[in-house]
């Protein structure tokens, strides 16, 4: 049973319609990369799958169970979590606070602090500034701040929209080396990114985004391997890291 | 206590719980332009009761606050889906409807209202305060307080936490409309008469000043606006026709000065802003992102 399937899912905002007819497969355990440039409905295509938008048309399938069109808030129960683009911390609460809220659909407060205690060893920055508002954290902070929150629902699948958006290339690496070992540890992560050769560098597999529709799929090396591919489509951004 | 100042204190108690019980639903992000309604269907619901019915003012002002509480959740389930702008639309009309049918309704004496109301006393308005005073300040500092503060800083990211952001806020809007219902009975009990005309948009206004000119960001800021607002026409008298000019004015001045209200943090500007560009800007669901 795949963690996640897409099939046929169409979706936009008003009468522009944003993806059309995707079909997108992660399996368990499975990093998945969904490239495209911008405007490519990358993000249009996160928030049908996340619930913020319905679909138009298509099925969403998680773990088996039709979630298409379902909030947000269950599908975080039903295990998908999701951090948004832009990282949406919630800037005057505390660090501390933000994590918790991760863990909201959790009741047991028991093992909310015990993955509050492992969430703040991974993040040894956190540790020190847990106290602190969120807002005053740096953007790498910000960013590992929402990967932790998100991390706080424990997942069986991760969604990253563009979780290298707007970090320095020294701070890039530190997103990617995450996600590489959270991969590592076993959890099924899909991520949407416009940095196409970091994101096929930790991911198993990549989808092809161009104006809406998936138009490449494929082993994440193979498409690695053929930059013309990546050239073609993405006018070579992200490269050269 | 003397008569007037036990009525200056009833009715500054008053106004605290109308603050009190509207800032529930700000924290939540949420403003409704229409909240003299719940204050007015509390009203009518406890007079009804204590006049043709007899019960004691206790009871039929917690049967008031129950009612609001009813119909609070039902506009809140259809409006808090929508984007503030809708709020906004929704909760402004629906007051004025309220107020069109009890102006026709016979039972309640029609646009000359109900008359004879007695009972409020200084003890059951304190009662009242510091039983909400309670709520809110384990409300405060609770896992359900958090989300709220989460809502309203940014939906969006409330969401994506996995908080039901619909069914918390509606929660969040029957408890203030709960709150403004009881507060609405004791003020009908304290002024003897209530007339569908009281509770119209000036009045709705008046409990949206409490909060903004207090401070959204701690609910003890709403209970400073309560108070300044009510005290102010009554510091003021000697000011006359002047009155409501020098009260303008000053509501410019402090909007320019502390945008936040009198109680909050001065680097919060961008909570005023934020919500503005948010009602220029939203979509469905309220999002204001991008």
């Amino acid at each position: 049973m795949p963690a996640l399937q897409l099939r046929g899912v169409t979706a936009g905002y008003g009468r522009i319609t944003g993806i059309e007819k995707v079909d997108l497969t992660v399996a368990e355990g499975e990093t998945v990369a969904l490239l495209g440039a911008n405007g490519a409905g990358k993000s249009t295509f996160l928030r049908a799958v996340s619930g913020m938008i319905r679909p138009w048309s298509g099925r969403v399938v998680l773990y088996g169970e039709d979630v298409t069109g379902q909030r947000s808030d269950r599908l975080v129960r039903a295990g998908m979590a999701h951090v948004p683009e832009g990282r949406r911390i919630l800037a005057t609460l505390t660090v501390e606070e933000n994590l918790r809220l991760g863990a909201f659909t959790r009741r047991r407060a028991g093992t909310v602090d015990e993955d509050l205690e492992s969430v703040l060893t991974r993040f040894e920055r956190l540790r020190d500034r847990r106290a602190q508002k969120a807002g005053t954290l740096s953007g790498g902070e910000q960013q590992m701040l929402a990967i932790g929150r998100a991390l706080m629902s424990r997942p069986r699948i991760l969604l990253l929209d563009e979780p290298s958006l707007g970090l320095s290339p020294l701070l890039i690496g530190e997103v990617f080396d995450l996600i590489k070992s959270l991969a590592a540890e076993g959890l099924t992560i899909l991520l949407v990114e416009q940095n196409a050769r970091q994101a096929l560098g930790v991911a198993d597999r990549g989808y092809l985004l161009t104006t809406g529709s998936v138009t490449l799929s494929g082993a994440a090396a193979d498409l690695l391997a053929d930059p013309g591919i990546i050239e073609s489509y993405l006018g070579g951004r992200g490269a050269r890291s | 206590m003397d008569a007037y100042t036990e009525a200056v204190v009833i009715k500054v108690g008053i106004a605290i719980l109308l603050a009190l019980g509207y800032w529930v639903t700000v924290a939540t992000g949420k403003y409704s332009f229409g909240h003299a309604a719940f204050m007015s269907i509390g009203a009518y619901t406890a007079s009804i009761l204590t006049l043709k019915f007899d019960l004691p003012l206790e009871l039929a002002m917690l049967v008031g606050g129950l009612a609001g509480a009813v119909i609070g959740a039902f506009i809140g389930w259809i409006a808090l889906r929508l984007s503030m702008l809708y709020l906004a639309i929704i909760t402004f009309a629906f007051a004025e409807i309220v107020r069109i049918l009890l102006d026709g309704w016979d039972y309640v004496g029609g646009a000359t209202g109900l008359f004879g109301m007695t009972g409020t006393t200084v003890e059951l308005v304190a009662v009242c305060i510091a039983v909400v005073v309670v709520y809110l300040f384990f409300l405060s500092r609770s896992r359900k307080g958090l989300s709220y503060e989460a809502i309203r800083e940014d939906e969006q990211a409330a969401r994506a936490c996995g908080l039901g952001v619909t069914r918390i806020s509606v929660e969040a809007f029957a408890v203030s409309a709960a709150i403004t219902g009881v507060a609405g009975a004791l003020s009908a009990h304290e002024t003897l008469i209530i007339t569908p005309n009281l509770f119209g948009a000036p009045q709705s206004l008046l409990i949206i000043l409490f909060v903004v000119l207090g401070g959204v960001q701690y609910f003890w800021g709403a209970i400073v606006g309560a108070v300044v607002l009510t005290m102010l026409p009554i510091w003021f008298d000697f000011l006359e026709d002047y009155y409501q000019i020098t009260y303008g004015l000053m509501f410019v001045l402090l909007m320019i000065l502390r945008p936040q209200g009198i109680v909050g943090r001065g680097t919060d500007r961008r909570i005023n802003l934020g919500s503005l560009r948010e009602l220029a800007t939203s979509r469905r669901g309220g999002g204001g992102d991008e």
